[in-house]
């Protein structure tokens, strides 16, 4: 999959601002964002759903917008909320989009019986899609977007509301595709997921893509270790002039190459305020780090964080 | 274009409909009563009206397919916004189906349940209600076709225009409703205010009516129906300019509201 200079405009909202991005055959990228990054317009764009105002995108070599039902037979989606036929079975669901897909009876027979084992569907096939868990409609949900076998697969936050059960058996999925040859754009909130996958990460913010590359590069690039401190009420400014410090609302994060070593140091500088301290954590280099040094903000965090030196 | 996506399509529609069969009883069942209990009110109308060997199913039969018809209109429309209370709508529109092939795997479900309601309904008129065809029954086959188009294709253009299932739910059928009652498929025009005489042939209802009149009560020649029909095809094909106007594949609809 290459996309090349994308934009994408709705009204006078500038959704993707030239991004760039390459997921090459048998890789998988961990798109990440906040929300309203534009992870989800850049999926719809990459899945010949929505045309870019500007830039190029091929799947598969095929232009999107050129070849759009060629490019959607390459790829398989599966879009951020669950849809499902709810007063069909399991079966007729996978079937029905395998059959949209090409698959003619027999293959499909035996791509859901391999689609069943791999996602854990096996008791469930002729059970009516009303009648299963949360979990278990998740799994479908995904599935389905395996069902034929696509070139690229784009699994838009694809764990979301899932139990322990499914994530982990979402994630083996996945890296089978990917050994087998496909490449996965895997959005997704949950950095553990990501790290998990060891998948090469693209940071998406306000529309751009400020960061590509393989997580331990990132990581090593610009993750931080460090410790964190939450507050009950407004952190309060860190007396610590030899530490890099960030502060946002309740929580002070401090930067230290030796997290374990430096709490003690940094507790008993806290003089009136430790009565208020009401937890501490130890941040190791990590995606999340990452983020917080490339951005100034914790992931997720939607409103931009005040910085100390 | 692929007849084999929308050949799926449409298979898939109508394992739906098995599922969940309650617009079969609404468009199969409900004339089929219906016709019956008019048929008496309808006989005595005509026969006053200067028909007075009617039986009153020459009349009842053609308003009931008018009328019954046209609730493919609001049925249609769900099939779309189904896909959107299901979320299955980006599904849908992410496999290789280009929107003519979804359009159209969507709409041979219901003009296939049109074209069956009517050959229902006639066959019971014919078995059951003392029903005399005087004219052509292909002449009726050609206008109830087209009747059963335009309404499917009101139906998408509907579609287009509406944002929530509500909005579908109330213009749907209380549109058949009224636009049934002005046309002449609840009670005899002649048995109406003049206005509504006036105002009759802006409905598809008043043109299937005529000439299913004209032919099944009348028995006047099968070449009267070209009129109705080029009517009725210029309200499908208005339908479906609409439709492709303003059909937008990436809209959001509101499921419910």
């Amino acid at each position: 999959m290459q996309a090349a200079g994308v934009v994408k405009r709705y009204g006078d909202r500038v959704a993707l601002r030239g991004v760039s991005l390459e997921v090459p055959a048998g890789e998988m990228v961990g798109l990440l964002g906040p929300n309203g990054a534009g992870k989800s317009t850049l999926v719809s764009i990459i899945a010949a759903l929505r045309k870019p105002d500007e830039g190029v995108v091929r799947v598969d070599g095929v232009d999107v917008v050129a070849e759009p039902s060629a490019a959607r037979s390459r790829v398989g989606l599966a879009p951020q909320e669950t849809g499902l036929y709810e007063v069909l079975t399991v079966r007729e669901n996978l079937a029905y989009f395998a059959e949209l897909a090409g698959l003619r009876r027999r293959a499909r027979t035996l791509r859901i019986d391999e689609l069943a084992g791999a996602f854990r569907l096996g008791t469930l096939l002729d059970r009516t899609v009303f009648a299963l868990s949360g979990g278990e409609r998740r799994r479908v949900h995904t599935a389905i977007a395996f069902v034929h076998r696509p070139r690229i697969l784009l699994l838009d936050e694809p764990t979301v509301g899932a139990d322990i059960e499914t994530r982990a058996a979402l994630l083996d999925v996945v890296r089978a595709a990917a050994a087998e040859g496909a490449a996965i754009l895997y959005s997704t909130h949950y950095l553990p997921e990501v790290e998990a996958l060891d998948a090469a990460v693209a940071l998406l913010v306000d529309g751009r893509l400020i960061a590509t590359g393989a997580l331990r590069t990132l990581v090593a690039q610009h993750g931080r270790a460090g410790v964190e401190l939450r507050f009950d009420g407004p952190a309060p400014a860190p007396p610590f002039a030899d530490l890099p410090a960030t502060i946002s609302h309740d929580v002070v994060r401090v930067d230290a190459a030796d997290p374990a070593a430096a709490v003690p140091m940094i507790v008993n500088r806290l003089g009136r305020h430790v009565e208020r301290l009401r937890g501490v954590e130890l941040m190791r280099p990590s995606l999340d780090s990452v983020f917080l040094a490339l951005t100034g903000r914790r992931y997720q965090t939607e409103a931009p964080d005040v910085t100390a030196a | 274009m692929s007849l084999r996506r929308s050949a799926a399509i449409a298979r898939h529609e109508i394992r739906i409909l098995r599922r969940d069969p309650m617009p079969l009883v609404v468009l199969l069942v409900l004339p089929l009563i219906m016709a019956p209990l008019y048929r008496t009110t309808f006989r005595a109308a005509l026969q006053f009206g200067g028909h007075p060997n009617a039986s009153g199913s020459d009349y009842a039969v053609p308003a009931q397919i008018a009328q019954f018809g046209f609730f493919l209109v609001p049925f249609t429309g769900f099939l779309y916004f189904r896909e959107h209370i299901w979320k299955t709508w980006t599904r849908v529109r992410a496999t290789p189906a280009t929107p003519i092939e979804i359009v159209a795997g969507k709409a041979a479900p219901m003009i296939a349940l049109g074209i069956i309601q009517i050959v229902a309904l006639v066959a019971l008129g014919e078995f059951a209600l003392d029903l005399h065809v005087h004219g052509e029954l292909p002449a009726i086959a050609a206008v109830s076709g087209v009747y059963i188009c335009c309404a499917v294709a009101i139906g998408l253009a509907l579609t287009a225009i509406v944002r929530t299932s509500q909005q579908l739910n109330a213009v749907g059928f209380l549109g058949a409703t009224v636009l049934g009652a002005i046309g002449g498929a609840l009670v005899p025009l002649s048995t109406l205010p003049r206005w509504t005489r006036t105002l009759a042939p802006v409905t598809p209802q008043y043109w299937a009516m005529r000439a299913n009149r004209d032919v099944i009560l009348d028995g006047r020649p099968g070449g009267l129906v070209l009129l109705p029909i080029a009517v009725l095809g210029a309200f499908t094909i208005a339908a479906i300019v609409i439709a492709i106007r303003r059909l937008r594949f990436d809209e959001r609809e509101v499921g419910w509201s």
